[in-house]
């Protein structure tokens, strides 16, 4: 790991189009960053990249398990196609007709 | 001598795949990562299987062609109701070869677990495919309105809050799994 040491409003380049800026140190420890890249480059805290990392892991259908999951996967697939096939409760035009008019005779 | 036109030939590959063993895949149906899967670097080839024999959707097995006992369960998750906000980055669309956001279908990764209250899906990283291209990739979104674990109850709620007129079918049905219930699907009202 390169280490190198930055006060508040110095930079670092990486590669010439990465600039990595230290814009405050705050004295509870917290230092704000500031960071400039094209922006193909997804940039994010370590924290969230972990978390996305356990939860795909987690996903991660193993052949011991499959046998079992994939029969459960199925009753909720088709649950799920049953519940987007079937018409909703209530659709906004059925309501509006339903309502009879306040001038109506009836 | 008459010109006889051939059909493009196809090659097709032979793909190990826990769900349907092994089977033969056109080249051209396979899915390459752009970018790879979070935490699995080293695999860049998969297949789209349907997970039921019956039905095409909304669940899916994304099998790895490299490794046979990698497998991940995707929801086509726009063809639940549920309408998540992805805003896409023009370089994601770019990166994989999609004129615009319609080429791309999106799927979201599906924790599926024998306990029905812990079956869940990522809305904070969806992978997004080029069905004309082939590539993939999985985008991390720092919205944190998108929940990395959207449980399957939830998602009637959700769509519920969303349709305000009519509430989705999804909601009034009791989502059961190995017998036993995922969600009482109470109608949520809309928060604010």
């Amino acid at each position: 790991m390169l280490i190198l040491a930055r006060r508040a409003n110095q930079s670092i380049v990486i590669n010439g189009e990465l600039t990595l800026t230290v814009l405050e140190v705050g004295r509870n420890g917290q230092v704000r960053l500031g960071i400039s890249a094209p922006r193909h480059y997804q940039i994010y805290r370590q924290e969230l990249y972990d978390e996305i990392m356990r939860e795909n892991r987690t996903a991660l259908t193993s052949d011991a398990t499959f046998a079992s999951l994939s029969a459960d996967a199925e009753q909720l697939g088709a649950l799920l196609a049953a519940a987007r096939a079937a018409p909703p409760l209530v659709s906004p035009a059925a309501s509006a007709t339903s309502v009879p008019a306040a001038s109506s005779p009836h | 001598m008459q010109a006889v036109l051939k059909e493009p030939t196809v090659a097709n590959v032979s793909v190990n795949t826990l769900a349907q063993g092994t089977i033969s895949v056109p080249e051209t149906d396979l899915i390459t990562f752009a970018q790879p899967l979070v935490g699995f670097d080293h695999l860049k080839r998969f297949v789209l299987l349907p997970s039921s024999t019956h039905s095409k959707g909304p669940l899916w097995w994304l099998q790895s062609v490299e490794e046979v006992q990698v497998t991940f369960c995707l929801l086509d998750v726009f063809a639940t109701g549920l309408d998540p906000d992805f805003e896409l980055a023009p370089a994601d669309i770019k990166d994989l070869g999609a004129a615009d956001a319609a080429e791309l279908a999106v799927y979201t990764m599906v924790v599926l677990d024998h306990d029905p209250a812990k079956i869940r899906t990522n809305l904070r990283a969806p992978i997004l495919l080029c069905r004309a291209t082939g590539k993939a990739k999985q985008v991390v979104f720092t919205d944190s309105a998108l929940p990395i674990q959207c449980f399957f109850s939830e998602i009637a709620a959700r769509v519920t809050a969303q349709s305000a007129h009519a509430p989705s079918a999804l909601s009034r049905m009791p989502l059961t799994v190995g017998g036993v219930q995922v969600s009482t699907a109470k109608p949520q009202p809309a928060r604010g």
